[in-house]
């Protein structure tokens, strides 16, 4: 019984593919036209997102939570933290490992920035264009 | 010029870019407004609104998408504000299990068939018109724009099963009323 049902959906498919178009009013782009002459628009500019401002105060935010972070630590951790700095210091080779990591670092700034713009600018993808 | 050149020209404020494309998308553009809204000084005013809230908003258009896809999203917009019947309708629209849906297959092309398929087709077509607006918006997007699924639920903000079952729906609709066509005595 399947068979007719499938027959007849294929003279559904068959005219909803032939519904045919309506033609544009005529003078339709002039109004547009006349309309968008007279329409405002925001110039293509700076826009900021309350994104680009939450992550702009998280930034900012860091060096001086990082210095009070540090002018609060606790003087036993304090010292510590010296005394591991300049073990590092003096350990055969720590200035290669001190040019890794900062090189390390630029690499991972570079990229981030390239993700950033890949971001901020997409490249078009073309999806199909329909009709 | 390719589309794509236009498109930069017209963000920079070049109006004779914009009417350009403005060509190129308003017959689709204005039969999306016109198969929706089903009235055709509703739909050119549609039409008319959509290609100026594009220019309005061409600079911030960043080609993730296709302009039409990007301009058929203002136009199905635009219809949802303007007429809360077709937001009723397509919040109405509920997905049901529908396994899969059968792809449309060719008929064949026999010549004896064709006068009857005219005929049929027209009937067809009258029927379309008087579909509920969700329906149509739909049915364009799929058959005529040959949007995919994906793409029509993206558009319209409905699920994909949503989106699946009321194409469905419109066209066991439809094929009902062919049932009535074929009683109808010749």
């Amino acid at each position: 019984m399947n068979e007719p049902l499938w027959d007849e959906m294929d003279v559904v498919e068959d005219a909803l593919r032939s519904w045919p178009r309506a033609q544009t009013p005529r003078g339709f782009s002039s109004r547009v036209l006349q309309r968008i002459q007279k329409t405002p628009r925001a110039a293509i500019g700076f826009r900021l997102t309350w994104l680009d401002v939450a992550l702009g105060l998280f930034t900012v935010s860091i060096p001086p939570v990082l210095l009070f972070i540090w002018n609060s630590l606790p003087l036993t951790i304090l010292m510590r933290l010296q005394f591991e700095i300049s073990v590092l210091q003096n350990t055969p080779g720590s200035q290669e490992i001190l040019f890794l990591t900062v090189l390390g670092a630029v690499a991972l700034l570079v990229l981030l920035t390239l993700a950033v713009f890949l971001f901020i600018f997409p490249t078009p993808t073309q999806t199909k264009n329909p009709g | 010029m390719n589309e794509q050149e236009l498109i930069h020209r017209a963000q920079r404020g070049d109006t004779d870019a914009f009417a350009d494309l403005l060509a190129l998308h308003e017959r689709f553009v204005y039969n999306l407004a016109l198969r929706t809204v089903g009235n055709p000084t509703e739909a050119e005013d549609v039409a008319q609104e959509a290609f100026v809230r594009a220019w309005q908003a061409l600079p911030n258009f960043r080609g993730g998408s296709a302009l039409r896809t990007w301009l058929y999203r203002i136009v199905v917009n635009l219809c949802i504000n303007r007429f809360p019947r077709l937001r009723r309708e397509l919040s109405e629209l509920s997905e049901s299990d529908i396994d899969s849906l059968p792809e449309a297959t060719r008929l064949d092309h026999d010549p004896a068939l064709r006068i009857e398929l005219r005929e049929r087709r027209a009937w067809l077509h009258r029927e379309i018109e008087r579909l509920p607006e969700a329906q149509r918006l739909l049915l364009t997007l799929r058959y005529q724009d040959e949007f995919s699924y994906d793409e029509i639920a993206s558009l319209v903000g409905l699920p994909l099963g949503t989106v699946k079952t009321g194409l469905f729906r419109a066209k066991e609709r439809l094929r009902q009323a062919l049932s009535i066509f074929q009683e109808e005595p010749a």
